[in-house]
Parts: structure tokens; C-alpha cells; sequence
């Protein structure tokens, strides 16, 4: 077997003769160098680092975000009918002159228990740590004293003298039934007589104790418990002490001088002492304290008088005065019930909105009125509930991560000439408008604590949407994205 | 018929290499962000080392397809198998900041044979055009001032599948055509990210365009001889297309849920009509060869890309040296092909009433494999496009290209005694 001609289709002569006996070899190692090739392209799969900075001219995107605080906000002003008091462990008595809400008075209610031990006594080495007077004529009776401590809060002017009276209750201070589990603001219980009084310039920082005697018939009393008590068992003296002592009431609203302070008191801290002397060898000092341990019955009693117009119409808990009303202010006092409302009239604006905007952020920012609270106490956050039209707590307002909103007090740290409080209720805002129907009644509420409980007695006026200047404001920001073809 | 199971199922297999390795590219330019991207050529590594020269050129070692008559001259003894590969690393500048890109893909697959005296044909595979860049900026929140983050990626192209047949009529003379599918899809996400203060929400703007069409250009070549000289004059010529395109449109945020979503409206892409002419000269072991090309994009008025940037017609002239010092019997290091060659163009891109120019060198080899016919074909060129000025971007592009030109003899035709 020969070759015996080979030509090409165009007459020429192949490249080279070799060929013909290389095809066979490269025929194979040519699939197979495709396949390296191949693998090697996906080895060589692209790669990148973080994209390069533009400027916003070249991609001319047509997103953009923009922030708008035109959305109407309405703050209005409502009282409950009744706060709680009790269990806050903070007893505010006298009474103070506020804007719009008038003279706010406060009485404060509490429990005292009967001794634990005995202090600073030692007879002939032993202690006494019972209830026992000591008798044979060894132990004297020598004064009952009151010490209340000053938790630094107060109101209204401290420079005038305070007269601080303390009564007994003829009443027992407890729960009435077993449904009964708090006492609120408009509680009272039936007084006796008193017990004692003391006058003095209020120094809440200067002298955090306040010390006075109370009546000596008052303290035999508490004298003639503690020897009756050496026979008794505990709970029996706990029940014969209840008797005794049915509790106390502080106040000050008919001293004879006219107090123009409120001030707050440590509730936990407070107690009655009751001294004697041991006439040994040498006189030995005895204290038998009566302290207050039942933090769930002590409360305020808290009322006000002489509300301006329209203030005093808020006799119902779904009354409100609106800003417009109001002299374009809302009010917070959450120690008589008053607390700020926030409504978004046109919600439902929001809602229809471009169906290319989209709520990133809203924003709720509050200005308390210059003026209408001190600087330096200033509560450093509120929190917010939804409230129906009726004013009636639904839930507390939450962010996305399910954590409960609260505000942030923003101001100059030079002289705080511009304070307001902002609140993150993006979450709150995309929900609502993400319901079929919005509920337009509904609004927030801003209260100090967490509940409609009151934990701060701070007055504050807040600026509505209406003023000019520092107005509370609903602030949106927007991301508008573009469509194609649009 | 076995070698053309075996090469179909190769070319198959490499196909979808390449279509793969396509869709991973994500680096590619910061000017692909406009339209359908940088637009790409289906010219061999032999052209890329001609500064992209390739109109009136007609090999018959490679496949030319810069011009649908450029394979006129294949060997009719030979089955040409070429498959390019296209590296690159690019130094951006943006006159804020600089970055570094790198990226490598296949650029190119096709197989070539003469099915008669007066006939050729070619299919295969390349990328008509690449999307892929990265670009941060800052935004200001109208209103407040405060500055968020905004992130434009972009990936994807399109890809062509083509068919190319050349036919000699004289024998001075061939035209050629060629006809591709156009397909691809195109993938735009631009990411906002408000932190915390603004939010803390991610809001994503996502758009994927699917697009396809035939398309078809034809080519001519003429040469005559005078004495040792030829002299090769070619044109091309591809008319305008609209590309079918769908889209589909989703905005959503890492918090809660989809905002938009819209699939439903057809859209169109349009690619333009570009013509060019070229001339070679060759005499002995040198060519040299130049080239003319024109793309008009400034007839597209397209809304909606105008308002991010104006398109303008674009014009390319480039040009080659090619110096061959052996014949096929020569020894190995007499048998490589050593090219240069330079263009210098104006970009399609208007931006700001500033002429967008890119020139290239280059620099190309083709080493033969032993003593077959195989080769391979390395290119390198240094690109420069754009400017820092206007707020846009200078590229400083290397870009290596390595083809592998596999040339079997199929079409003896043994007689036996």
C-alpha cells in the first residue's frame, strides 16, 4: 500500500507530507487541550475589590432619598381619670403652682412595721434582740422622732419655709379586697390625729435628712407595744402592730404656712424611731426603729386646683385639648394623669403615597416649650404606646427588632438652648400604613415611664406642630426609586 | 463523521465553558455601566497583536472574522479550531480614588474549514459585549444633608453565536456574510445603604435585562498582485438592530419585604449600524495592514439612556505590522510571527461634552507547536481610555490575550493502488 497522490481542493500542495501522520497524534491531545483550556477558564473566574468611588454626576442614578417634615402632626392633651401611686417607693408632699394645670397638692400614705431588732444594746453581755422593754425602771422612755430622706426630686419654689405635718391614719392602710392590687391618685384614707409637725427651709441636696419629733403620747403608745409585745409571738405582734399602727399620712396642705414646694421623699428610707436610755453604770442609748417596709401600699394622693380654660374640661379620660386649644401646647404631668397625645391627621396621605417613595425613616421629634422645665432634671427619654380614640393603651411601640421605641433627648451640651426628643418610629409608620385600614382615631402616646404608671412627676409643655419656632415635627425621609420605562 | 461528533461535543463543551465563564464576569469597565456595555469583537489573537486590525486581512493559519470574507483563503486540507482566552488588569482612576481590576474570561471559540474551492465556513462563539464594574458614591439625603452610600454593580452581556460563510466569486474577489444570534442577559443592581442614623435599612434596586435578536453583517475583500507585493482592500458593514429585550425590575429592602416588582413591560436595546474599510499591503515576509471603523451610535436616541449619558458615533483607525521570517520548513524559532500594532479611537460614551478617547498598543506572537501546524497566539496591549476630568474615569488597561490555533488536516483524500 502506496500513497499515491494527495492534492488539495485548491490544486496546491499540503503544508507538509508529515501531517498525514500526525493527525493521529493530534487528534486526541486536541480534545484534551481543549478541556485544560476550558478548566482553566473557569480558574480564571473574574474577581474584584470594593467598587471606586464616584462622584453622583457619572452614574446619574435616578434614586434619591429625600427627608421631608411636612406631615402633619397633631400633639393634644388627656387625662385619665386615675394614676397609680402606689409602689414607687417615692412620697411627695406639699404642693406646687404649674402653668395650666394649676396647684398640684400631694399627700403621701404609708405602712410602717414593727422592729426587727434592737439597736446599741448591750446589758451585762447579752443582747436584747427581743421586743422587751427593759424593766425594772433600767430603761427610759425618751422621745419618738420621725426621719424622712430626701430623694433629691422636688418642685416649686424651696426657698420658702415648709411645714411638714405627719398624721396618723385611723384607717388601716391596705387593700380593700383581693382585687385590689394598687392605689391611685385619687385615694383617700380616713385621717386622725397629728402626730407631728416641723418647719424648715427645704435643702434637698444641702441636708438629705429631715428629722422631727413627734408627739410623746404617740411614742408611749409605741412604748407600750414593745413591752406588750415581749409576750406575744411574732405574728401576733405583727397583727396587734397593724392595729396600732393602721399608718401614716404626710402632708402639708393645711399647715399654717403656705408651702410652696413639692418635695420628694425616699418612701423605704422613712421611718419612725422610737429612743430610750439603759440607766446602768453607764447610760446606754436605745433606738427602736418602725420602718417602712410595704412598698405595694404606699402611695400619693394627688390633686390640683385652678386649671386655666380649656384644662379643666378634661374630666373624662377620652376628653382631649388639642394644641390648636391649647395655645398650639400639650401638657405632661403623668403624676395627675395628664399625658401627651400625638396624632398623624393625614396617615392616610402617607399611605397613597407615589408608588415609588418608600419610608425609610421616621422620625418623631418633640420639643419641650423653653422654660417649662428644669435643665437639669430633665427625664432623659419617654416611651410610646398606640392609644385608640378613647385613649385607652393598645400595645407599646416597638422598632423592627421587636424592642420597645423610646426617645433620645437631644440638645446643645453648650447651653442646651434647643433640647427636643427623638423617637425612631419607622417601624410603627411602615406598619400602620401597611394596614388594609388605617385607623385614623389612633395615636401615640408619650409617657416617662414604661406605662401609663407614673414614675416621674415632671411638668413639661411641649411645642406643637403649630408654633413657629422649635415645633414638634414628624420628620420622613423617603427613598423615591425609579422605574424602567416609567 | 466521527470527527465531527468529537469536535461539535469539544466545541460544545468549551461553549458552555464559555457561557458560564461569560455570566461570572464581573469586572470589565466602569464605562459598561451605559447601555448594553463595552462591545467586544469576534477578531482572533493574531488581529488583537494588529491593534485590532483585521478588515482586510485573509490568513489562512487563523480565522479572521473581523471581516465575514476574511476567511476566503483557509486551507482546504485543514479543520481550524481556535479558541482565545482574554485576561486583563486595569488601573482606574476617578480623581477620588484609585482601584485595581483583574479579570479573565474566554474570549472566543470558533472552527473554520473550506467546504469548496470557492466556499468556506466558520461558526462559533464569542462575547458581543461585557457589563461588569463596581462604583460607589456618596448621595445627600435632600432635605436633612446626611450622606448615604449608593453601590452600582453591574454584570453580565450579551453573546453572539455565529455562522460565517465567505464565498470567492473571482479570483481576486469574496464576499462573506455572517449571522449570529444575540442573547444575553444584563444584571444592574444599584444597593442604597442607610445606616443606623437613617434607618439602618438596605434597599436594594435590581434590574435584569434578558435580550436577544438575529444579527447579521456582510464583508467584502479584493487583492491583486503586483510583482512580490499584494495588496488586500476589505470593508464590512453590520446595519442597526433592536434587541428583543425583557426586563424585570425588583426593589426590596433587607427589612421587611419587596417593594416593586415589575416584569411585565417589553423593552429594547439597540445596537448600531457600523461599517469600516482597511487595506493591506504585503510583500514577502511582511504585512502590514490599516483600518478605518465607524459605529453610529450618536442615531441612538434612546430616552432612556440619553439622560445618563449622550452616545456619540464612534471612529477607531488602527493598524499592524506583521513580520514572518521563515516558511513552514523552517526552524522552529524562523517559523513565529512577531506583530505591533496601534489605534487610537473615540468612545461611544458622550459624557459632559467630552470626547471619551481610548488608544491601545499592542504587541503580538504566534509560536507553531512542534513541527504541526497548531500554534499558539499571544497578544498584549496597553490601553488607555477616558479621563479624570468631568468627574469621570481613566483607564490604564493591560490586556493579554492567548489563542489557541488547532489546525488538523481532515480532507485528505488518500487513493490506493
Amino acid at each position: 500500500m502506496t500513497f499515491k497522490q494527495i492534492t488539495t481542493s485548491e490544486g496546491r500542495h499540503p503544508a507538509s507530507m508529515r501531517l498525514g501522520a500526525m493527525t493521529h497524534t493530534l487528534r486526541r491531545p486536541g480534545l484534551a487541550f481543549l478541556s485544560l483550556v476550558a478548566m482553566v477558564a473557569m480558574l480564571l473566574a473574574s474577581c474584584n475589590d470594593e467598587g471606586l468611588l464616584m462622584n453622583d454626576s457619572y452614574m446619574k442614578n435616578h434614586t434619591y432619598a429625600e427627608m421631608t417634615d411636612a406631615t402633619p402632626l397633631q400633639l393634644s392633651t388627656f387625662r385619665l381619670d386615675s394614676v397609680q401611686t402606689s409602689a414607687q417607693n417615692t412620697a411627695w408632699v406639699g404642693k406646687a403652682k404649674k402653668p395650666v394645670i394649676g396647684t398640684i397638692h400631694s399627700d403621701a400614705y404609708m405602712m410602717l412595721s414593727e422592729p426587727s431588732r434592737v439597736t446599741s444594746l448591750v446589758i451585762s453581755g447579752g443582747t436584747n434582740g427581743g421586743y422587751s422593754w427593759i424593766q425594772n425602771g433600767k430603761e427610759v422612755y425618751d422621745s419618738c422622732t420621725i426621719v424622712l430622706c430626701h430623694s433629691g426630686l422636688y418642685e416649686g419654689d424651696t426657698t420658702q419655709n415648709f411645714e411638714i405635718v405627719v398624721k396618723r391614719l385611723d384607717e388601716r392602710l391596705e387593700f380593700a379586697s383581693e382585687d385590689e392590687t394598687a392605689f391611685y391618685n385619687v385615694r383617700d384614707f380616713k385621717e386622725g390625729e397629728t402626730l407631728g409637725s416641723y418647719v424648715f427651709k427645704p435643702r434637698p441636696h444641702t441636708y438629705p435628712r429631715v428629722r422631727f419629733r413627734l408627739s410623746d403620747d404617740y411614742g408611749n403608745e409605741l412604748k407600750q407595744f414593745v413591752i406588750n409585745a415581749a409576750s406575744w409571738g411574732s405574728s401576733l405582734t405583727s397583727q396587734y402592730f397593724r392595729t396600732l399602727m393602721k399608718g401614716i399620712k404626710i402632708t402639708s396642705s393645711d399647715s399654717r404656712y403656705d408651702t410652696q414646694a413639692l418635695l420628694a421623699f425616699i418612701a423605704d428610707s422613712s421611718k419612725i424611731c422610737l429612743h430610750s436610755h439603759y440607766k446602768g453604770m453607764t447610760a446606754v442609748k436605745i433606738q427602736r426603729e418602725f420602718k417602712m417596709t410595704d412598698r405595694a401600699t404606699q402611695f400619693n394622693r394627688v390633686w390640683n386646683e385652678g386649671m386655666d380654660e380649656p384644662y379643666d374640661q378634661l374630666d373624662k379620660r377620652y376628653k382631649q385639648v388639642t394644641e390648636a386649644e391649647g395655645g398650639l401646647h400639650s401638657v405632661e404631668y403623668e403624676g395627675l394623669g395628664y399625658y401627651t397625645r400625638i396624632n398623624f391627621p393625614q396617615i392616610e396621605a402617607l399611605k397613597n403615597l407615589d408608588e415609588y417613595q418608600h419610608i425609610i425613616k421616621a422620625t418623631l421629634k418633640i420639643y419641650p416649650e423653653v422654660g417649662s422645665y428644669d435643665k437639669r432634671r430633665i427625664p432623659s427619654t419617654f416611651y410610646l404606646f398606640e392609644v385608640n380614640k378613647g385613649n385607652v393603651i393598645q400595645s407599646q411601640v416597638r422598632n423592627s427588632n421587636g424592642a420597645y421605641v423610646h426617645s433620645t433627648l437631644v440638645y446643645d451640651s453648650y447651653d442646651r438652648s434647643e433640647m427636643y426628643y427623638y423617637a425612631d418610629i419607622t417601624y410603627y409608620i411602615n406598619t400602620l400604613l401597611a394596614r388594609d385600614k388605617i385607623d385614623e382615631n389612633a395615636g401615640l402616646v408619650m409617657t416617662w415611664g414604661n406605662g401609663m404608671k407614673p414614675t416621674n412627676y415632671e411638668f413639661m409643655v411641649f411645642n406643637g406642630h403649630g408654633v413657629d419656632l422649635h415645633r414638634s415635627k414628624l420628620e420622613v425621609t423617603f427613598y423615591n426609586y425609579d422605574r424602567e420605562n416609567r | 463523521m466521527g470527527k465531527w461528533v468529537a469536535s461539535a461535543a469539544a466545541m460544545m463543551a468549551a461553549l458552555t465553558c464559555g457561557v458560564r465563564a461569560q455570566a461570572q464576569n464581573s469586572t470589565s469597565s466602569p464605562y459598561s455601566i451605559y447601555g448594553i456595555g463595552i462591545i467586544n469583537t469576534k477578531e482572533d489573537v493574531a488581529s488583537a497583536g494588529l491593534g485590532h486590525s483585521g478588515i482586510a486581512l485573509a490568513p489562512s493559519e487563523w480565522l479572521n472574522l473581523s471581516n465575514p470574507a476574511g476567511i476566503n483563503k483557509l486551507d482546504s486540507l485543514s479543520f481550524y479550531f481556535n479558541i482565545n482566552l482574554k485576561g486583563f488588569y486595569a488601573r482606574e482612576e476617578s480623581g477620588y480614588e484609585k482601584a485595581s481590576i483583574y479579570s479573565a474570561n474566554i474570549d472566543g471559540i470558533s472552527l473554520g474549514f473550506r467546504g469548496r474551492k470557492w466556499l468556506a465556513f466558520a461558526i462559533g462563539y464569542a462575547p458581543f459585549s461585557s457589563v461588569g464594574y463596581k462604583l460607589d458614591e456618596y448621595k445627600t439625603i435632600v432635605g436633612s444633608g446626611e450622606e448615604y452610600k449608593v453601590q452600582c454593580t453591574g454584570s453580565g452581556g450579551l453573546s453572539q453565536a455565529y455562522f460565517n460563510a465567505a464565498v470567492t466569486l473571482f479570483k481576486h474577489w469574496s464576499i462573506g456574510g455572517n449571522f449570529s444570534v444575540l442573547w444575553g442577559t444584563i444584571e444592574k443592581l444599584e444597593t442604597s445603604y442607610f445606616n443606623a442614623a437613617i434607618g439602618g435599612e438596605n434597599i436594594f434596586n435590581k434590574r435584569k435585562y434578558q435580550a436577544n435578536n438575529i444579527y447579521w453583517e456582510v464583508g467584502t475583500q479584493f487583492d491583486f498582485n503586483i510583482g512580490e507585493n499584494n495588496f488586500r482592500f476589505g470593508a464590512v458593514y453590520a446595519p442597526e438592530i433592536w434587541l428583543h429585550t425583557s426586563y424585570d425590575q425588583i426593589v426590596y429592602n433587607d427589612v421587611s419585604r419587596e417593594l416593586m416588582h415589575d416584569d411585565s413591560t417589553p423593552d429594547r436595546f439597540r445596537v448600531p449600524r457600523m461599517y469600516g474599510a482597511g487595506f493591506t499591503f504585503q510583500r514577502k515576509k511582511l504585512l502590514g495592514t490599516v483600518e478605518y471603523k465607524v459605529s453610529e451610535w450618536g442615531s441612538i436616541d434612546d430616552v432612556k439612556f440619553k439622560d445618563r449619558a449622550n452616545f456619540r458615533n464612534t471612529y477607531t483607525i488602527s493598524g499592524g505590522i506583521q513580520y514572518s521570517p521563515g516558511t513552514p520548513e523552517s526552524p522552529f524559532y524562523k517559523r513565529m510571527r512577531y506583530r505591533m500594532g496601534y489605534s487610537y479611537g473615540r468612545d461611544y460614551i458622550d459624557l459632559k461634552d467630552a470626547n471619551l478617547m481610548q488608544t491601545g498598543f499592542s504587541l503580538g506572537i504566534t509560536v507553531p507547536i512542534g513541527r504541526s501546524l497548531n500554534a499558539i497566539s499571544i497578544a498584549y496591549e496597553h490601553q488607555h481610555r477616558g479621563t479624570q476630568s468631568n468627574g469621570m474615569i481613566e483607564e490604564n488597561i493591560n490586556t493579554f490575550k492567548l489563542g489557541f490555533n488547532i489546525r488538523e488536516v481532515w480532507f485528505l483524500r488518500h487513493k490506493f493502488e
